[in-house]
């Protein structure tokens, strides 16, 4: 890795320019993350904190979900992340191509998430199980709870997907523009470490939903 | 001056987090009691998170200052929740 200056500028990382906007925007976005992460947490605590109260009723219907989409949307998403990291590192190198191509496996991925997604609940929404269903009338309340938040949680985590697979899709056309020609990796990289934070965010809401019954 | 781009460890990485989530789903099945499944499974969500950090959101480029948000951003969630739950023990 080289590091050290060049010519007067900070080369940071892997001979990397890093433009004045670098430093002070990277803090800005990882403070954000953390207002995200507090953002997420708060619901987890209130599914962690039913949990302990209808235990049997919440494994009775985590029994009710698809493990085999769960893992696999957890394996999209975490490839996601690999394209999201390696359009990065192109496109801190300027290989402008290459970081296109990278953001658009970034997106298409995120929409194979979002789709996966779409089928899971339609076939819950389907069933009778929805927020408010009548269906429930006749369940366990820790069955309703528990439901309530899948759809709560998963409803978040899904519209920050899309905001992000949004983003990102901006980011694809900003590259191919005469404006900016990508002299600001800084965007690039916070758009990477907020779809890499929502990657975050899943990976922990897989295992308490999925796994844990 | 030559640069040096680690697309294979990223790649590595990678396949690092398809193993947990592979190893994950496996202890699920397992057998185990219901909070040692639940911890197992947490523990290795922590590991892929930290790998994700670590890696793909290159945590240890930036300065001290990440260094100071990053643990105080931690230990801030680390006592809601044990503040949480220790109201939710002593209700229920």
């Amino acid at each position: 890795m080289i590091t050290g200056k060049r010519g007067g500028q900070d080369m940071g990382e892997a001979g990397v320019k890093d433009d004045a906007r670098g430093a002070p925007a990277r803090l800005g976005m990882w403070l954000f993350i953390a207002t995200e992460a507090f953002f997420f947490v708060a619901p987890l605590l209130l599914y962690g904190a039913y949990r302990y109260r209808y235990a049997y009723d919440f494994r009775a219907a985590q029994g009710g979900l698809d493990l085999f989409i769960g893992a696999v949307n957890t394996a999209v998403l975490l490839t996601s992340s690999l394209t999201m990291a390696l359009a990065v590192n192109a496109g801190q190198r300027g290989d402008k191509r290459l970081t296109a191509v990278l953001l658009a496996a970034t997106i298409i991925l995120g929409c194979v998430f979002l789709v996966n997604k779409y089928f899971e609940w339609a076939a819950k929404i389907s069933g009778g199980i929805y927020p408010n269903s009548e269906a429930f009338s006749g369940r366990a309340r820790g069955e309703v709870v528990f439901w309530g938040l899948y759809f709560f949680i998963t409803g978040l985590h899904g519209l920050h997907v899309f905001i992000g697979v949004c983003l990102l899709t901006v980011m694809l056309f900003m590259r191919f523009s005469s404006a900016s020609g990508g002299r600001y990796p800084a965007r690039l990289e916070n758009c990477g470490l907020y779809w890499h934070a929502v990657d975050v965010i899943w990976i922990y809401i897989f295992p308490l939903f999925y796994l844990a019954g | 001056m030559e640069r040096k781009v680690d697309y294979k460890g990223l790649i590595i990485v990678w396949a690092g987090l398809m193993l947990l989530t592979w190893l994950s789903v496996g202890v699920s099945g397992a057998g185990l009691a219901a909070a040692t499944r639940v911890a197992a499974a947490l523990l290795i969500a922590t590991l892929k998170a930290s790998l994700v950090v670590y890696f793909f959101m290159r945590f240890r480029v930036g300065g001290e200052i990440f260094w100071v948000v990053l643990p105080v951003g931690l230990i801030t969630l680390i006592i809601v929740t044990l503040l949480v739950f220790s109201d939710v023990g002593y209700r229920y």
